[in-house]
C-alpha cells in the first residue's frame, strides 16, 4: 500500500488509539464487571451471570429510579425546547450584533462551574430562597413551599445549562433555510403563521433532533446537579449507580446500573431518531 | 389597446439612504410579457420584490389589478413568483411543492390533483410527482419552480433571473419554452434579467433599467435599432461610439464634429447644433473594403485584428487612434488582408444614431 493511501489512517490512529484505550477498553471491562457477582464478605467474584441485571429489573425500587431519571431527561429536553425554540428563533432574525450578545447570554451558564450554579439554585430555591421569600411575602402561600430536593429542582437545574445546546442546534439548522423559501412561501399565499408551521418548523427539525439529543443523553446522565438539587431523596440513576459503587463497594452492581442506563439511553435515542426520520418530513434528515 | 393590469406610479425605495429605485413609474399591459433589464444594482429586482409585495415602496403606488397595494401583504397580493434560486421546498415532493399554494387557497383534494397534474403536464415533468427536489436536475427544478407558480394561476407571473443558474443550451430551450406556455395562458409576465439576449428573445416589451431609473422601454427591436441614450446603446448590443457635437443640420441629416476629429453624418436627431452628442453605429452596419466606396461616412483605417467567429468576420480597426470594430457576414473581398493593412471603413447616415450622452460633459 502506498503512503498516500495509509496517510489518512495514520492521522487517525492517535486519536484512534486514545478513543480505544481510553473509552472503549474500559467499557467493555465495566460491561465484564457487570456480569461478576458480590460477595460482602469476599468482594467481587468471578464467573458469569446475569444475576445483577434481573435484580435491577425485578426490583421496583430501582425501577422506580430507572423512570425518574428518564422522567427527568424527557422533562428536561421538553422544557429546553419549548423555551430555546423561541429564543433560537428570535436570535436568526436579529442583527448579527444582537445574535452575538443573545449567542453570549445563552452560553454563560456554560463559563459557570456546574458546582457553582447549582449552589445559585440552592439560594434561589431553598426555604428561605429568593422564589419562597417573595412567595410568602406577596401572600400568595403561606409556609414556604418544598421546592429544593424535588424532581422539579433537578429538571430547573438542568434546563438551565443545557438550553445553550439546545438553542445553539436549532439555531444552526435555522441558518441554514434559505430566506428565499419564506419568501416564496407568502408568494404562494402563506400567512406568516402558515410558513412557520409549514416551511420553518420542519426544515428545523435536524436541529431540534440534534439539541433534544444532547439534552437527553446530558440530563439522564447527569450528576452533580441532580445530587445537588435533588439530595438523597431524590435518586437518579447515576447517583443510585455512584452509591453502589463507591460508598458500598458493590462493584458489579453499580456497573450493571450504568450499563442499564447506557442502554435505555441509547434505545431511547435509536426510537426517537427512527420517528422522525420515518415521519412526515423524514426527507430533512437525508 | 389591451387594459393595464400592473401600473408603478412614481415609486421610490431606498435602503439605508442608498436610493435603489428612484421615481420609478411603469404600466404593464394585460397579457404581456415585460422585462426589467439592467445591470445589477440598477434596481430591477427591487421592483419586482415591490411588485410582490416583500418591500413597501417608500414613496408612490402600485396597482394590480385596480386595486392599490398599499398595506396588502404579499399572501393577499395575486401574483407569484420564478426565483432566482427556484426556493423549491426541499421537504416537499414535487406534488407537494405544486399544491401548497392550493392548499393555502383552501382548493379541493380532487381539485388539487387534477391542476397539479395539468401544470405538471404544462412543463413536461409529468410522473416526477414523487420525487424531492433534491432528486431533480437544475432544468427540471426550474420546470416545477414555474409549474409552482402557474398553477394558482395568479393574475401576474414574475421571473427573478429565471434562467441565470442554467447551463446555455438549456437556458435558449426554457426561453422558447417560457414563451410558449405565456403565450398558451396569456398570463402577464414581469421578469427581471441582466441578459439583453434572454430580455430580446423573451419580452414583448423592455424596460431598461439604470440607477433607479427607467432610461428606455419599448420592444426588442425599437431598444436595438432606436436606443436614445447612450446607456441604453451600451447595454444592447455593440457599438462603435463617437462622442462630439452637433456642428449642424441640412438635408434630413446632422453633421457632427467628433473628439476625435472626424466628420460624421448622422441620421437627422432631436439635437441642435452646439449640443453634444454621441454618434453611435453597430459594429454590423458597416463596410470594410479595399476602396472607398459611396458612403455618406468613409475613413480610412488600420486593421489591428480580425477574428473569424462563424456567422460572421470581426474586424478591430484603428480609426484615428481610436479603437473601431466592423463585423461583416462575408469578408471575402477582403481575403489577404492582414493586421497592420490599411483599409476603408464606412456607413450610412441612416445607420448612424445620435444618443444623449451618459453623463453631461463638465
Amino acid at each position: 500500500m502506498n503512503v498516500r493511501r495509509l496517510a489518512p489512517w495514520l492521522l487517525v490512529a492517535a486519536p484512534l488509539a486514545v478513543f480505544v484505550a481510553l473509552f472503549l477498553a474500559p467499557l467493555v471491562n465495566l460491561f465484564a464487571l457487570s456480569l461478576f457477582r458480590f460477595d460482602r464478605s469476599v468482594g467481587v467474584v468471578g464467573g458469569l451471570t446475569v444475576e445483577n441485571y434481573t435484580k435491577f429489573l425485578g426490583d421496583p425500587f430501582y425501577l422506580g429510579i430507572l423512570w425518574r431519571t428518564l422522567r427527568i431527561g424527557v422533562l428536561a429536553t421538553l422544557a429546553s425546547l419549548l423555551l430555546g425554540y423561541p429564543l433560537a428563533y428570535h436570535m436568526q432574525r436579529c442583527r448579527p450584533r444582537a445574535r452575538a450578545y443573545l449567542a453570549l447570554l445563552v452560553l454563560a451558564p456554560l463559563l459557570v462551574s456546574v458546582v457553582v450554579r447549582s449552589f445559585g439554585w440552592l439560594v434561589i430555591l431553598g426555604p428561605n430562597g429568593l422564589v419562597n421569600s417573595l412567595l410568602v411575602s406577596s401572600g400568595i402561600v403561606r409556609d414556604p413551599l418544598r421546592l429544593l430536593y424535588t424532581e422539579g429542582a433537578i429538571v430547573v437545574g438542568l434546563t438551565h445549562v443545557f438550553l445553550s445546546f439546545m438553542v445553539l442546534s436549532i439555531a444552526a439548522a435555522l441558518a441554514r433555510i434559505d430566506p428565499a423559501l419564506l419568501r416564496a412561501a407568502q408568494n404562494l399565499g402563506a400567512t406568516e403563521r402558515q410558513t412557520f408551521f409549514r416551511v420553518v418548523l420542519p426544515l428545523s427539525l435536524p436541529g431540534v433532533a440534534a439539541g433534544s439529543l444532547i439534552v437527553f443523553t446530558l440530563s439522564s446522565s447527569a450528576f452533580i446537579t441532580p445530587a445537588l438539587l435533588g439530595g438523597p431523596r431524590v435518586k437518579v440513576m447515576s447517583y443510585l449507580s455512584y452509591q453502589q459503587t463507591l460508598l458500598l463497594s458493590d462493584w458489579p452492581y453499580g456497573a450493571a446500573i450504568a450499563f442499564v442506563l447506557l442502554g435505555l439511553v441509547a434505545g431511547a435515542v435509536l426510537v426517537y431518531l427512527r420517528v422522525l426520520e420515518s415521519g412526515r418530513y423524514g426527507v430533512v434528515f437525508r | 389597446m389591451p387594459p393595464v393590469l400592473v401600473e408603478l406610479r412614481e415609486v421610490a425605495k431606498a435602503y439605508e439612504g442608498h436610493a435603489a429605485v428612484r421615481g420609478l413609474s411603469l404600466a404593464v399591459e394585460a397579457g404581456e410579457r415585460l422585462a426589467l433589464l439592467g445591470p445589477s444594482g440598477c434596481g430591477k429586482t427591487t421592483t419586482l420584490n415591490m411588485i410582490a409585495g416583500f418591500l413597501e415602496p417608500d414613496t408612490g403606488s402600485i396597482v394590480i389589478g385596480g386595486r392599490p397595494m398599499a398595506g396588502i401583504p404579499p399572501h393577499r397580493r395575486d401574483t407569484a413568483m420564478v426565483f432566482q434560486s427556484y426556493a423549491l421546498f426541499p421537504h416537499l415532493s414535487v406534488f407537494d411543492n405544486l399544491a401548497f399554494g392550493l392548499r393555502m387557497r383552501r382548493v379541493a383534494r380532487a381539485e388539487i390533483a387534477t391542476r397539479v397534474r395539468e401544470a405538471l403536464e404544462l412543463v413536461q415533468m409529468a410522473g416526477l410527482e414523487r420525487r424531492y427536489p433534491r432528486e431533480l436536475s437544475g432544468g427540471q427544478q426550474q420546470r416545477v419552480a414555474l409549474a409552482r407558480a402557474l398553477v394558482i394561476r395568479p393574475g401576474v407571473l414574475l421571473l427573478d433571473e429565471p434562467l441565470s443558474n442554467l447551463d446555455a443550451k438549456l437556458r435558449q430551450e426554457m426561453r422558447l419554452e417560457i414563451v410558449e406556455i405565456q403565450r398558451r395562458l396569456g398570463i402577464t409576465t414581469v421578469f427581471v434579467t441582466h441578459d439583453q439576449e434572454e430580455a430580446l428573445s423573451i419580452a414583448d416589451r423592455i424596460a431598461v433599467m439604470s440607477e433607479g431609473r427607467i432610461e428606455q422601454i419599448d420592444g426588442p427591436i425599437g431598444i436595438y435599432h432606436e436606443p436614445r441614450t447612450e446607456f441604453v446603446a451600451r447595454f444592447i448590443g455593440d457599438g462603435n461610439f463617437l462622442p462630439g457635437q452637433v456642428a449642424g443640420v441640412e438635408d434630413g441629416q446632422t453633421r457632427v464634429d467628433t473628439a476625435a476629429g472626424l466628420p460624421v453624418r448622422a441620421a437627422r436627431g432631436r439635437q441642435r447644433p452646439g449640443d453634444a452628442v454621441v454618434a453611435m453605429v453597430r459594429p454590423e452596419k458597416t463596410r470594410v473594403t479595399l476602396r472607398p466606396e459611396r458612403l455618406e461616412n468613409s475613413f480610412t483605417a488600420t486593421v489591428r485584428a480580425i477574428t473569424f467567429l462563424g456567422p460572421v468576420t470581426r474586424y478591430q480597426l484603428l480609426l484615428r487612434d481610436m479603437a473601431f470594430a466592423a463585423s461583416l457576414p462575408d469578408a471575402s473581398h477582403l481575403a489577404g488582408v492582414e493586421p497592420g493593412a490599411t483599409v476603408h471603413v464606412g456607413w450610412r447616415a441612416a445607420d448612424c444614431l445620435l444618443l444623449d450622452p451618459a453623463v453631461p460633459p463638465a
